[in-house]
Parts: structure tokens; sequence; C-alpha cells
């Protein structure tokens, strides 16, 4: 029965999907504000990093935004149907998988900056296997969680390097910021295409990244208002 | 050790460098002025002109010389958020 309910196999109680539905436009609205506030600022100086932290928010408003159909099938009584559609699942996986690495890249650009390869092209194709992975395997197996848990580390033990040698010394929040959101927007994911996280806990990890998202634009308007 | 300017802090200081001399200056002092190689500066400048931050002029006396646009002069306004956002942000 439990395992019943942790995979969605009955439909989660009104006052949640209230919860979700309003945390879910609060991300949505946030990375997309954050997108465009940032627009001035690339294109006075196409910096590349600038560029990679606009697409990672870019991309989030999107994942953000197709995440709504949950809540949304639901007010419509439409089941499960619409979740289990193939191409919404697929967007959500690529979609997010390009906002995690498009952030991470923001912060180690500097180091592939003399090689010749096209990296958003890179990136794509990155975000692309795991996400035909993530469908191929994510609703039975354990891979795409693993896979999931590795690119967390990964992005986490890189984003903490990178953010603290840099600033020895200096407390930098984004070292804390950064990683607790790209656990919460890689378990989001891991939620919507596999379904192997609960109903709460989901909606715990919105309430995070919402108010994540919402430090990070609080930082941005203190320094272009 | 002197620390080697990044691409910002060169545009910035050529276009304040036209600033301070009431926005108008010939491409030599210019050249001068920027501390850098002439064929680094030709490659500046050909970016500077395509994105609009700066444009050639002839002057009254048929000399050219360089003016800031009001991009050019928005950049500069906007270097110092421009720095703090990307140390803000490690980018």
């Amino acid at each position: 029965m439990r395992e019943m309910i942790m995979r969605g196999f009955f439909p989660p109680s009104l006052p949640l999907i209230y919860v979700e539905l309003i945390t879910t436009i609060f991300a949505c609205v946030i990375s997309f504000i954050i997108y465009f506030k940032t627009k001035e600022l690339y294109e006075l100086t196409s910096h590349k990093g600038i560029k990679y932290f606009r697409y990672a928010f870019l991309f989030f408003g999107i994942v953000s935004l197709l995440k709504l159909h949950r809540p949304l099938s639901q007010f419509l009584h439409l089941g499960r149907e619409l979740s289990l559609f193939f191409g919404v699942r697929f967007l959500i996986g690529f979609a997010g998988t390009m906002a995690v690495l498009c952030l991470l890249y923001s912060l180690i650009w500097k180091t592939f900056s003399k090689t010749k390869t096209e990296d958003f092209f890179a990136i794509s194709f990155i975000a692309i296997l795991i996400s035909v992975f993530s469908l191929l395997f994510g609703p039975r197996g354990n891979l795409i969680t693993l896979i999931h848990t590795l690119l967390f580390l990964a992005a986490a033990i890189i984003s903490v390097v990178q953010l603290t040698k840099k600033k020895k010394g200096k407390h930098h929040q984004l070292a804390f910021v950064y990683p607790v959101l790209f656990l919460s927007w890689i378990m989001e994911i891991a939620a919507q295409i596999s379904m192997r996280i609960s109903f709460p806990l989901s909606i715990w990890l919105n309430v995070v990244s919402s108010i994540l998202l919402f430090v990070i634009l609080y930082k941005i308007l203190r320094i272009t208002p | 050790m002197i620390k080697k300017r990044d691409r910002l802090e060169v545009i910035h200081d050529i276009l304040r460098v036209i600033l301070e001399h009431n926005n108008s200056i010939k491409p030599t002092p210019l050249l001068r002025y920027s501390n850098l190689s002439s064929q680094r500066f030709n490659e500046y400048f050909e970016e500077l002109v395509s994105k609009g931050f700066i444009r050639e002029v002839i002057d009254g006396k048929g000399r050219k010389a360089i003016t800031l646009t009001d991009k050019g002069f928005h950049y500069v306004e906007k270097y110092k958020a421009i720095l703090g956002f990307i140390d803000e942000f490690d980018l």
C-alpha cells in the first residue's frame, strides 16, 4: 500500500496540490525574472559565465512550467494520463538536466575556455543522453537514480570546491545555496520522471528550491536594481 | 607581478579613455593610452564598433575621431554592476 502511494497511484490530497501549484508557479516566475533581469548584463558583455547562468534559469523556468501538468491534471481530473505522456517526461528530464549542467558550467567555463568544442552542444548532448536513459530505465530500474545521484554529487563537489577556493577566508553563501539547489532540482527531476519519490517530499523540494531561487533573485536585484 | 587585464576590463579602459578626452579622440592616441599591441587593439576596436559601443566620426577639420555611443556610455555606467554580478556568482 505504502509503495503504491509513493508511486503516485492514489491522488494526493487537495491542500498539497495547492502548495505544489503555488510553489511551482512561484519558481517559474522567479526563474524567468532572473533570466530577463540579467539580459542587459549579457548583451553588454557577451560574458560566457553570464550566458550559461541565464540559460540555467531559463531551463529551470521551462521545467517549472512543464511541472504544472501534475497539479493541473489533478484539477482537471485527468488522473495520471498527462503525467505519463512521453514528451512531457522527456522534456522535464532534458530541461532539468540542462539547468543543472548550465549552472555548473557557468562556474567552471574558464577551465575550458581554450578548448575549441561547442560547449552548448556538448552540454545538450549529455542532457539528451541522461534524459533518454531516464525514460528507458526511470520507472523500472535504479540506474537513473544512480545517474542522478552521481550528477548531483559531481555538481555539488565541483561547485563547493570552485566557490571556496577563490574566496579563501571569506564566507561564500553560494557554496551552500548551489549544492542545495542542485539537490532539490535533481530530486525534482527524478520525482517527475521515475516517480520513486513520495509526493510530500517532492513538495518540500519545491518549497526549498523556491526559497533558494528567491535568495538568488534578491542578490541580483541588490546589484542591478 | 602585474595581473593581466581581462576582456571586460580592457573594454572598460578603452571606453574610459575616450570619455576622459571629452568623448572624442583620434585612433593613434587611443591605441597608445589603451596599452595594447596594435593587433589586439584592432581586434577590440572591431568588436566595439560591431557591438555599437563606439563609432568613427569626421570632425569639423576633416579628421577621423572616435566617440562613444549611448550603448558605450551605458557600459561605462554599468561596469561596476557587471563586475559585482560576476564576482557575486563567481562567473
